[in-house]
Protein backbone atom coordinates (compact mmCIF):
# COMPACT_ATOMS: atom_id res chain seq x y z
CA UNK A 1 0.00 0.00 0.00
CA UNK A 2 1.32 3.04 -0.82
CA UNK A 3 0.58 6.22 1.39
CA UNK A 4 -0.86 8.89 1.15
CA UNK A 5 2.07 11.23 1.52
CA UNK A 6 4.13 9.25 -0.95
CA UNK A 7 1.71 9.91 -3.74
CA UNK A 8 1.59 13.75 -3.23
CA UNK A 9 5.90 13.96 -3.42
CA UNK A 10 6.12 11.65 -6.33
CA UNK A 11 6.68 12.76 -9.79
CA UNK A 12 7.41 11.43 -13.21
CA UNK A 13 10.82 10.89 -13.72
CA UNK A 14 10.70 12.43 -17.44
CA UNK A 15 8.90 15.48 -16.94
CA UNK A 16 8.54 16.01 -13.24
CA UNK A 17 5.11 16.71 -13.29
CA UNK A 18 3.21 15.62 -9.90
CA UNK A 19 1.73 11.83 -10.30
CA UNK A 20 -2.04 11.81 -10.59
CA UNK A 21 -3.53 8.82 -8.75
CA UNK A 22 -7.14 7.82 -9.17
CA UNK A 23 -7.36 4.63 -8.96
CA UNK A 24 -5.61 2.14 -6.71
CA UNK A 25 -2.36 0.63 -8.30
CA UNK A 26 -2.44 2.86 -11.37
CA UNK A 27 0.33 5.94 -11.15
CA UNK A 28 -0.05 8.42 -14.38
CA UNK A 29 1.89 10.97 -15.59
CA UNK A 30 -0.71 13.87 -17.11
CA UNK A 31 1.75 15.53 -19.08
CA UNK A 32 3.21 12.45 -20.81
CA UNK A 33 -0.04 10.36 -20.64
CA UNK A 34 1.90 7.57 -19.60
CA UNK A 35 1.07 5.28 -16.14
CA UNK A 36 3.59 3.94 -14.09
CA UNK A 37 3.01 0.51 -12.77
CA UNK A 38 2.59 -0.53 -9.39
CA UNK A 39 4.48 -4.15 -8.83
CA UNK A 40 3.81 -6.01 -5.24
CA UNK A 41 3.31 -2.32 -3.54
CA UNK A 42 6.28 -0.76 -4.92
CA UNK A 43 5.74 1.91 -7.46
CA UNK A 44 7.99 1.45 -10.58
CA UNK A 45 8.89 5.08 -11.41
CA UNK A 46 11.07 4.09 -14.92
CA UNK A 47 10.58 5.60 -17.78
CA UNK A 48 11.42 2.56 -19.85
CA UNK A 49 8.46 0.95 -17.65
CA UNK A 50 5.84 3.65 -18.52
CA UNK A 51 2.92 2.46 -20.46
CA UNK A 52 1.47 4.85 -22.92
CA UNK A 53 -2.38 5.56 -22.21
CA UNK A 54 -4.53 2.88 -24.09
CA UNK A 55 -1.62 0.65 -24.20
CA UNK A 56 -1.87 -2.61 -21.27
CA UNK A 57 1.77 -2.80 -20.80
CA UNK A 58 4.70 -1.48 -21.69
CA UNK A 59 6.38 -2.77 -25.18
CA UNK B 1 23.43 -11.37 -4.99
CA UNK B 2 20.82 -9.00 -2.74
CA UNK B 3 21.33 -11.93 0.30
CA UNK B 4 25.15 -11.00 0.06
CA UNK B 5 24.41 -7.39 0.88
CA UNK B 6 22.02 -8.33 3.30
CA UNK B 7 24.55 -9.70 5.51
CA UNK B 8 27.45 -7.86 3.83
CA UNK B 9 29.65 -6.60 6.93
CA UNK B 10 30.61 -3.77 5.55
CA UNK B 11 27.28 -2.44 4.40
CA UNK B 12 25.41 -3.02 7.76
CA UNK B 13 27.83 -2.80 10.16
CA UNK B 14 26.67 -0.63 13.12
CA UNK B 15 29.67 1.51 12.37
CA UNK B 16 29.46 2.25 9.09
CA UNK B 17 26.16 3.09 9.61
CA UNK B 18 26.71 5.42 12.51
CA UNK B 19 29.05 7.69 10.85
CA UNK B 20 26.27 7.59 7.95
CA UNK B 21 24.03 9.52 10.73
CA UNK B 22 26.93 11.70 12.05
CA UNK B 23 27.16 13.68 8.86
CA UNK B 24 23.82 13.13 7.58
CA UNK B 25 22.77 14.92 11.18
CA UNK B 26 18.76 13.73 10.79
CA UNK B 27 16.24 15.91 12.48
CA UNK B 28 12.95 14.46 13.87
CA UNK B 29 10.58 16.50 11.34
CA UNK B 30 13.00 15.40 8.24
CA UNK B 31 11.56 13.79 4.65
CA UNK B 32 14.41 11.77 3.61
CA UNK B 33 15.44 10.12 0.62
CA UNK B 34 17.93 7.38 0.43
CA UNK B 35 19.34 6.69 -3.45
CA UNK B 36 20.55 3.29 -4.17
CA UNK B 37 19.54 2.00 -1.07
CA UNK B 38 20.33 -1.92 -2.26
CA UNK B 39 19.10 -3.57 1.06
CA UNK B 40 17.87 -0.46 2.31
CA UNK B 41 20.34 -0.60 5.64
CA UNK B 42 20.69 3.53 5.72
CA UNK B 43 17.17 4.18 5.41
CA UNK B 44 16.07 2.06 7.97
CA UNK B 45 19.37 3.38 10.32
CA UNK B 46 17.72 6.55 9.18
CA UNK B 47 14.20 5.43 9.91
CA UNK B 48 13.95 6.47 13.77
CA UNK B 49 15.46 9.40 13.43
CA UNK B 50 13.33 11.36 10.70
CA UNK B 51 9.34 11.53 10.47
CA UNK B 52 9.83 9.57 7.20
CA UNK B 53 12.11 8.00 4.56
CA UNK B 54 11.99 6.25 0.84
CA UNK B 55 14.62 4.33 -0.35
CA UNK B 56 15.07 4.40 -3.76
CA UNK B 57 16.78 1.21 -6.15
CA UNK B 58 16.93 0.25 -9.19
CA UNK B 59 16.54 -3.35 -8.09
CA UNK B 60 13.18 -4.73 -7.08
CA UNK B 61 15.54 -7.70 -5.60
CA UNK B 62 17.54 -5.69 -3.33
CA UNK B 63 13.63 -3.45 -2.63
CA UNK B 64 12.57 -7.25 -1.56
CA UNK B 65 15.29 -7.54 0.32
CA UNK B 66 14.65 -4.13 1.99
CA UNK B 67 10.81 -4.59 2.62
CA UNK B 68 11.53 -8.02 4.23
CA UNK B 69 13.65 -6.46 6.83
CA UNK B 70 11.70 -3.44 7.32
CA UNK B 71 9.27 -5.90 8.18
CA UNK B 72 11.79 -8.03 10.60
CA UNK B 73 12.39 -4.65 12.66
CA UNK B 74 8.87 -3.53 12.51
CA UNK B 75 9.85 -0.23 11.07
CA UNK B 76 6.90 1.86 9.97
CA UNK B 77 8.15 4.97 8.54
CA UNK B 78 9.91 3.47 5.41
CA UNK B 79 8.89 3.38 1.97
CA UNK B 80 10.85 1.82 -0.70
CA UNK B 81 10.49 3.28 -4.28
CA UNK B 82 11.66 1.83 -8.21
CA UNK B 83 13.66 4.28 -9.86
CA UNK B 84 17.44 5.84 -11.27
CA UNK B 85 19.43 8.09 -9.30
CA UNK B 86 20.37 9.86 -12.35
CA UNK B 87 16.12 10.29 -13.29
CA UNK B 88 14.59 10.68 -10.12
CA UNK B 89 10.54 10.38 -9.79
CA UNK B 90 10.16 13.47 -7.14
CA UNK B 91 8.99 16.54 -7.78
CA UNK B 92 11.55 19.84 -7.16
CA UNK B 93 12.57 20.11 -3.51
CA UNK B 94 10.98 17.69 -1.82
CA UNK B 95 13.80 16.49 0.41
CA UNK B 96 15.66 17.43 3.71
CA UNK B 97 18.11 15.48 3.70
CA UNK B 98 19.76 13.40 0.88
CA UNK B 99 21.69 10.19 1.32
CA UNK B 100 23.56 8.00 -1.06
CA UNK B 101 25.98 5.65 0.01
CA UNK B 102 28.46 3.29 -1.67
CA UNK B 103 26.75 3.33 -4.90
CA UNK B 104 28.21 6.18 -6.97
CA UNK B 105 30.66 4.53 -8.78
CA UNK B 106 28.22 2.71 -10.37
CA UNK B 107 26.34 5.65 -12.30
CA UNK B 108 27.34 5.99 -16.00
CA UNK B 109 26.68 9.83 -15.27
CA UNK B 110 28.08 12.19 -12.19
CA UNK B 111 26.77 15.20 -13.47
CA UNK B 112 23.40 13.92 -14.24
CA UNK B 113 23.28 12.28 -10.65
CA UNK B 114 24.12 15.40 -8.51
CA UNK B 115 22.13 17.26 -10.58
CA UNK B 116 18.93 14.90 -9.87
CA UNK B 117 20.39 14.97 -6.00
CA UNK B 118 20.16 18.98 -6.29
CA UNK B 119 17.18 18.97 -7.78
CA UNK B 120 14.82 17.09 -5.21
CA UNK B 121 16.63 18.65 -2.20
CA UNK B 122 14.99 21.56 -0.66
CA UNK B 123 17.05 24.87 -0.24
CA UNK B 124 19.08 25.35 2.78
CA UNK B 125 19.07 21.22 3.37
CA UNK B 126 21.59 18.83 2.95
CA UNK B 127 23.16 15.74 1.25
CA UNK B 128 25.86 12.77 2.40
CA UNK B 129 27.85 11.11 0.05
CA UNK B 130 29.83 7.90 1.43
CA UNK B 131 31.06 5.93 -1.84
CA UNK B 132 34.80 4.37 -2.65
CA UNK B 133 37.36 7.56 -3.17
CA UNK B 134 40.42 6.37 -3.17
CA UNK B 135 43.69 8.42 -4.24
CA UNK B 136 44.79 8.78 -7.72
CA UNK B 137 47.52 6.60 -8.32
CA UNK B 138 46.02 3.97 -6.02
CA UNK B 139 43.10 4.37 -8.30
CA UNK B 140 45.08 3.06 -11.01
CA UNK B 141 45.42 -0.58 -9.57
CA UNK B 142 42.18 -0.83 -8.08
CA UNK B 143 40.01 0.17 -11.19
CA UNK B 144 40.75 -2.91 -12.88
CA UNK B 145 40.44 -5.41 -9.76
CA UNK B 146 37.00 -3.63 -9.30
CA UNK B 147 35.25 -3.90 -12.61
CA UNK B 148 36.84 -7.55 -13.01
CA UNK B 149 34.93 -8.12 -9.47
CA UNK B 150 31.87 -6.30 -10.49
CA UNK B 151 31.35 -4.89 -13.67
CA UNK B 152 28.85 -2.61 -12.63
CA UNK B 153 31.66 -0.40 -11.38
CA UNK B 154 32.06 2.69 -13.78
CA UNK B 155 34.47 4.84 -11.93
CA UNK B 156 35.27 6.00 -7.99
CA UNK B 157 36.14 9.13 -7.81
CA UNK B 158 39.12 11.13 -5.69
CA UNK B 159 37.53 13.58 -2.69
CA UNK B 160 38.86 16.51 -4.70
CA UNK B 161 37.15 15.43 -7.64
CA UNK B 162 34.07 15.12 -5.78
CA UNK B 163 34.14 18.53 -4.73
CA UNK B 164 34.40 19.57 -7.85
CA UNK B 165 31.61 18.02 -8.96
CA UNK B 166 29.45 18.86 -6.45
CA UNK B 167 30.19 22.53 -6.18
CA UNK B 168 29.49 22.27 -10.51
CA UNK B 169 26.33 21.19 -9.63
CA UNK B 170 25.52 24.06 -7.36
CA UNK B 171 26.37 22.35 -3.84
CA UNK B 172 28.11 23.93 -1.00
CA UNK B 173 30.59 21.65 0.59
CA UNK B 174 30.88 21.72 4.38
CA UNK B 175 32.65 19.01 5.08
CA UNK B 176 34.60 16.38 2.51
CA UNK B 177 37.02 13.58 4.25
CA UNK B 178 38.62 10.79 2.92
CA UNK B 179 38.69 7.84 5.49
CA UNK B 180 41.25 4.74 4.82
CA UNK B 181 40.11 1.41 6.07
CA UNK B 182 42.55 -1.58 7.10
CA UNK B 183 40.85 -3.71 3.80
CA UNK B 184 40.62 -7.53 3.64
CA UNK B 185 40.91 -8.39 0.81
CA UNK B 186 38.86 -12.09 0.60
CA UNK B 187 35.90 -10.88 2.82
CA UNK B 188 35.47 -8.23 -0.31
CA UNK B 189 35.93 -10.55 -2.81
CA UNK B 190 33.51 -13.07 -0.77
CA UNK B 191 30.51 -10.38 -1.30
CA UNK B 192 30.68 -10.65 -4.96
CA UNK B 193 30.90 -14.59 -4.71
CA UNK B 194 34.50 -13.73 -7.29
CA UNK B 195 35.53 -17.29 -8.23
CA UNK B 196 38.67 -18.61 -6.81
CA UNK B 197 40.89 -18.17 -9.98
CA UNK B 198 39.88 -14.74 -10.38
CA UNK B 199 40.38 -13.61 -6.60
CA UNK B 200 44.05 -15.36 -6.91
CA UNK B 201 44.15 -12.88 -10.43
CA UNK B 202 43.19 -9.84 -8.55
CA UNK B 203 45.39 -10.52 -5.26
CA UNK B 204 48.07 -10.24 -7.94
CA UNK B 205 47.22 -7.15 -9.31
CA UNK B 206 47.28 -4.83 -5.93
CA UNK B 207 50.41 -7.23 -4.59
CA UNK B 208 52.00 -5.81 -7.34
CA UNK B 209 51.41 -2.55 -7.37
CA UNK B 210 54.62 -0.38 -7.68
CA UNK B 211 55.60 3.17 -7.09
CA UNK B 212 52.93 5.90 -5.36
CA UNK B 213 50.08 3.45 -5.58
CA UNK B 214 52.32 0.56 -3.76
CA UNK B 215 52.96 3.06 -0.77
CA UNK B 216 49.27 4.35 -0.52
CA UNK B 217 47.83 1.00 -1.31
CA UNK B 218 50.37 -1.10 1.00
CA UNK B 219 49.56 -4.67 0.15
CA UNK B 220 50.29 -7.42 2.87
CA UNK B 221 49.86 -11.08 3.76
CA UNK B 222 48.56 -11.90 7.34
CA UNK B 223 48.75 -15.20 8.21
CA UNK B 224 48.33 -15.86 4.49
CA UNK B 225 45.70 -13.33 3.90
CA UNK B 226 45.86 -10.24 1.85
CA UNK B 227 45.28 -7.03 3.64
CA UNK B 228 45.11 -3.24 1.89
CA UNK B 229 44.30 -0.11 1.96
CA UNK B 230 40.25 0.85 0.92
CA UNK B 231 39.19 4.50 1.14
CA UNK B 232 35.80 6.43 1.34
CA UNK B 233 35.04 9.93 1.13
CA UNK B 234 32.15 11.37 3.59
CA UNK B 235 30.79 14.46 2.45
CA UNK B 236 28.52 16.39 3.16
CA UNK B 237 27.09 19.21 1.00
CA UNK B 238 24.40 21.88 0.78
CA UNK B 239 21.89 23.26 -1.56
CA UNK B 240 22.17 26.53 -0.57
CA UNK B 241 19.13 28.84 0.24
Amino acid sequence: MISQELLEVLACPRCHTRIEFREPDVLRCPNCKVRYPVVDGIPVMLIEEAIPDGKERAD
Amino acid sequence: MAANYARAKFHSSDERLREVLDLALPRPGDLALDVATGAGHVALALAPHVRRVYGLDLTPQMLAQAGRLTAERGIKNVEWVLGDALRLPFADATFDLYTVRAAPHHFPDIDAFLHEAFRVLRPGRHAVFVDCAPPAEAREVLHEVEVRRDPSHVRSLTVDEWVENLEHAGFEVGSATERELDWDFEDWMGNMAVAEPLVRELAEVLESASGEARRQLHPERRDGRLWHAYWHCLIRAERPE
